[in-house]
């Protein structure tokens, strides 16, 4: 009887330090946001944009699908919100038909990596999130002789996107 | 050996397996959730491209994809979408035209880029002209493709005159490299003839001088 009330009290103490802790890391994550600056944020579609060095939104449009663009030097990014059921084999099936002259670099699952066929050729890079309520497309574009100095302002932005 | 088949044949689907995406021949159309993003990308390969030429090739082939478009929705009777096609298609060919020229004036060679257009160009011209005889197009949209026809046939005879131009200048250098060439062979000549011919003066004059050093040599032995 004795035991079954200490087993008891340890598992509601163990509950307790449990809650507590989760609630110590939600606060933590809150105030992570509050103390980060915003540079976008979309409260309906579900995501926000930290600020990233050197990187400026450009323009949204709302046609067919939500896209906001945003520019860094000779880097170039734009956020896609789809919100059909479109799987994301689908969404990477019509990305590759609306692109042609391509050398396609890596094709996985969420993501497609390709490089334009011309003189000037342009990398592109999409990676596909799967959200609960929509999907976000995002992608970067950047000439392939300036990949090299971009890569990091990539890895930033990728970073510094988040889907809520 | 059978393992040298097997490992050829998957070397071989291994480099046809780098798919490019232009094999797809499926077009996408401004129904697609998915085309505001794609002509999004269209504008940013455009503005991270640097060269006139380049950008005249892309709008170029901006240009083929509307005329694509445009007959896939015609297919589907959806007049706007057409309308706003040939809207766009035109402004591709003003920047094609803008490009060119931009091109041309900084004197670059573009005539490569130039005669490519212009074929392309002949091509949807052919193709803008099979679209205006359809019975089933709607008036408006006729209208459009017969101002598209025209813009494209004032391209092509701007790129024509360039063509003609360039090819004119070409023959023209070509002339005077031709005269150059000439001039220089003739004044290598001369300068031969002039050198043979102190050669054989110098060499006339020392056997002067020998025979008369052996004459007056001979003089001396008979004192």
């Amino acid at each position: 009887m004795v035991k079954n009330k200490v087993f008891l009290l340890t598992l509601i103490l163990i509950l307790l330090i449990a809650s507590g802790c989760s609630k110590k890391h939600v606060d933590t994550e809150n105030q992570n946001i509050q103390e980060k600056a915003v540079l976008y944020e979309n409260i309906d579609l579900g995501f926000r944009v930290f600020e990233s060095s050197q990187w400026n939104v450009g323009e949204e449009s709302t046609n067919g699908s939500f896209n906001v663009t945003f520019e860094n030097n000779k880097l170039k990014a734009i956020v896609t919100i789809l919100t059909s059921e479109k799987s994301v084999d689908e969404i990477k099936n019509d990305l590759k038909t609306g692109t042609r002259k391509a050398n396609i670099i890596q094709d996985t699952k969420d993501s497609l990596i390709f490089e334009s066929e011309r003189k000037e050729s342009i990398r592109t890079e999409i990676y596909i999130k799967d959200n609960r309520a929509n999907k976000g497309i995002i992608t970067f574009m950047t000439p392939v002789k300036d990949y090299e100095n971009n890569k990091d302002a990539i890895d930033e932005f990728r970073r510094n996107l988040q889907f809520f | 050996m059978k393992k040298l088949i097997v490992t050829s044949m998957v070397g071989v689907l291994l480099i046809s397996g780098t798919v490019y995406a232009d094999e797809q021949q499926e077009v996408l159309t401004p129904e697609s959730e998915l085309y505001e993003t794609i002509r999004l990308i269209e504008n940013n390969e455009y503005e991270l491209t640097e060269a006139y030429e380049e950008k005249a090739l892309l709008q170029d082939e901006y240009a083929d994809r509307r005329l694509e478009e445009m007959e896939e929705v015609l297919k589907e009777e959806d007049q706007e979408a057409a309308e706003r096609l040939i809207e766009d298609y035109n402004e591709h060919i003003e920047e094609i035209n803008k490009n060119l020229e931009l091109g041309r004036g900084l004197g670059n060679d573009i005539t490569n880029v130039e005669s490519l257009v212009a074929q392309n160009s002949l091509k949807r011209s052919e193709n803008l002209s099979t679209l205006l005889e359809r019975e089933d197009i709607p008036e408006e949209a006729k209208e459009g493709i017969s101002k598209a026809i025209e813009n494209q046939n004032q391209v092509s005879e701007r790129l024509a005159e360039a063509l003609e131009k360039a090819s004119q200048a070409r023959e023209q250098a070509e002339e005077r490299a031709n005269e150059a060439r000439e001039q220089a062979e003739e004044r290598n000549t001369q300068a031969r003839e002039q050198a043979e011919e102190r050669a054989v003066e110098a060499r006339e004059q020392a056997e002067e001088r020998a025979n008369q050093g052996r004459g007056r040599a001979k003089e001396r032995e008979e004192r």
